[in-house]
């Protein structure tokens, strides 16, 4: 942090060498910096909002507590809780895995981590229907025993796994690599067990980029919407998410109530978007 | 608790780390592996430990054979070159960590584990220092915390790689006559790995000399500083002016320079000759053929003791020579001077 007591001496000379020419220039970048970003992130956000109260506060809250809007909260609230727990223990499990140990194919692993994210989520959603489908014989196998996972909610929650595995494991990999496996040497020298070292130990040294993934994750399967519309059938009440809805409403002409779910959404995202400035200055005051 | 090492062999790849290393180390004896970095002393240690398995050979404690014994069986105590304490844990939770995640049937009370720890905090001489962070110590610090650390579970034997490796060189000094007491109070079997040469032989009962995954030597300090086994030896410990050339008749020749050669044989070989810096007698006027002529190219007159780099006159190797103040100032030397050195020692070995 600079002090602010302390004139910026070199910097004013510095600026004052700056010529009328360069201040051009830096001005005219920073106005078309500042237009890009009010035009194309903070008016769509606010026009959200306003859509959404534009018949007034009653009808807003009339639409979000609609039958069907509550069932896609309710659906996306759920998936995601089911979502990021897993990916968090399969992020960890995998992120340890491959840093602790040395195995032939770990660095074509590593590539294939980030095919979710390279996939198109659509292409994520239809290898679920190819395999669970009418389509594939297990397919049919589960369907003839009464297990359907297309167009029903496990299906909903396998396409999000899919789309958002990376986010942990990503953050996890690059941290557990610089900091190596002495602090976990040491800790079983001493004589603790593989488990005891990993709670007292690794886990503390990991937790802060562990809490960054998962809020990365839980936004994405709150919002993924390619991968879970293709799974999903759109079935009003049941096997609608939140985006989902939101589709569906404003395709039937339904705005102020598509812009209402959506408002809960930026918030959800806004929200998450605090809670990581607040993790990043909490770090940095942590590590300095 | 003894320590023996039987035909140990370790190879990563198709390098060969260590090759048939063969050691005993009795019980109490605190031994220092030194070499150069990459002659396989941090590997030795780590096999010791556990922490890495040997291609060959036997790790035996006390006549029970634990090469294939899990870590824990082991019970040794190790201290890394980088501390490895445990960020997220205070000075007094780091060193009470290896008795608190001991099963419950032979965990200590929470009363015995405060007063151990406070017994080796004092050990260390870091009473105040129970509640801090290791981020709010020095250097020499953490790593007397992460010795109490591994002292806390009674180690059988104890480890350290290059324990002072990252400190500087006052501090090291310091730590160093400081583990020489604390070893003689505790007087665990310990191994310490170290590529200081200084340090191994202040503090060490013995030294075992590694170079390319062999041991070259193993002695008492005075052992072996006085009477290396090896060219590689006499070089590596201390500085030494190395002469390249052969033996005839029991007499070392390089260029105009002869001495006598101790060896036995009337073959003609090539030869190695060492001579320390400071064991040089400097003349004005050449005394026999005993005697180089050189030429003085640098003085460094910065203390009780003068470097000098001196070209000899035939060959035109640098030489470098110490000699005291007093002597310097009686011959007074001057920069580009042609004199003439005789050396009072030199070793001599076949090749």
């Amino acid at each position: 942090m600079e002090s602010t007591v302390q004139p910026n001496l070199p910097r004013q000379a510095f600026a004052a060498r700056h010529s009328l020419k360069e201040n051009v220039v830096r001005w005219s970048l920073i106005t078309v910096v500042l237009l890009f970003f009010f035009g194309f992130l903070i008016i769509p956000l606010v026009s959200i909002f306003f859509e959404a109260f534009k018949q007034g506060v009653s009808v807003y809250l009339s639409s979000i507590v609609e039958a069907d809007a509550l069932s896609a909260i309710r659906l996306t609230l759920f998936v995601t809780l089911i979502v990021v727990p897993i990916n968090a223990v399969f992020g960890i499990l995998f992120a340890w895995v491959i840093t602790k140990y040395s195995f032939r194919g770990k660095n074509l692993l590593i590539t294939l981590i980030d095919l979710p994210f390279s996939v198109s989520p659509v292409i994520g959603g239809l290898i679920f229907i190819l395999l669970f489908g009418q389509h594939s014989s297990l397919g049919r196998w589960l369907i003839s025993h009464n297990i359907n996972i297309v167009f029903n909610v496990p299906g909903i929650v396998l396409a999000t796994l899919f789309v958002t595995f990376p986010f942990i494991s990503r953050e996890l990999i690059p941290l557990m690599q610089s900091q190596g496996t002495v602090s976990e040497e040491a800790s079983i020298l001493l004589g603790a067990s593989a488990w005891q070292t990993f709670i007292h130990v690794t886990l503390p040294n990991i937790k802060w980029a562990l809490f960054y993934g998962i809020i990365l994750c839980n936004a994405r399967a709150i919002g993924e919407f390619g991968a879970v519309s293709v799974v999903s059938g759109h079935i009003r009440g049941m096997t609608n998410t939140m985006p989902l809805q939101i589709e569906n409403l404003y395709n039937e002409y339904q705005f102020v109530a598509a812009f209402a779910i959506a408002s809960i959404m930026s918030l959800l995202a806004i929200l998450t978007m605090v809670i990581k400035v607040v993790l990043e200055n909490f770090i940095k005051k942590q590590t300095r | 608790m003894s320590i023996e090492i039987n035909h140990v062999s370790k190879a990563f790849d198709s390098f060969q780390i260590l090759n048939d290393i063969n050691l005993t180390i009795p019980t109490g004896e605190l031994v220092a592996l030194l070499g150069p970095s990459g002659s396989g002393k941090t590997s030795l240690l780590r096999i010791v430990a556990g922490l890495e398995q040997p291609d060959n050979g036997q790790i035996v404690f006390h006549g029970q054979d634990l090469t294939n014994a899990h870590i824990k069986e082991r019970q040794v105590g190790f201290v890394f070159q980088h501390y490895a304490l445990f960020q997220n844990m205070t000075v007094f939770n780091n060193i009470a960590y290896g008795l608190r995640v001991r099963p419950r049937k032979i965990r200590p009370s929470r009363a015995e584990i405060k007063a151990k720890v406070d017994k080796l905090l004092r050990l260390v001489r870091l009473e105040p220092f129970g509640k801090r962070y290791p981020s709010q110590l020095s250097g020499g610090q953490r790593q007397r915390v992460a010795l109490a650390r591994a002292l806390a579970i009674e180690p059988k034997i104890l480890l350290l790689d290059e324990p002072f490796g990252a400190l500087d060189a006052k501090v090291r000094k310091e730590l160093r006559y400081w583990l020489r007491e604390l070893h003689e109070s505790v007087k665990v079997t310990s191994i310490f790995v170290t590529h200081d040469q200084e340090e191994a032989f202040e503090v060490a009962d013995r030294v075992v000399i590694i170079q390319n995954g062999k041991i070259e030597q193993v002695g008492t300090p005075e052992q072996v500083y006085n009477h290396p086994a090896n060219p590689f030896v006499y070089d590596f410990i201390g500085s030494a002016n190395k002469f390249e050339g052969k033996i005839i008749n029991g007499t070392f020749i390089d260029g105009s320079f002869e001495t006598e050669a101790p060896i036995d044989s009337n073959i003609e070989s090539a030869g190695l000759g060492f001579v320390r810096p400071y064991h040089f007698v400097i003349e004005k006027d050449r005394s026999g053929k005993y005697s180089i002529p050189v030429q003085i190219k640098h003085i460094h007159a910065v203390g009780p003791t003068v470097h000098l780099e001196v070209e000899r006159s035939d060959s035109h190797n640098v030489l470098n020579i110490e000699i005291n103040w007093e002597e310097f100032s009686l011959l007074n030397l001057k920069k580009d001077q042609t004199i003439h050195i005789k050396p009072k020692k030199v070793q001599i070995f076949a090749v």
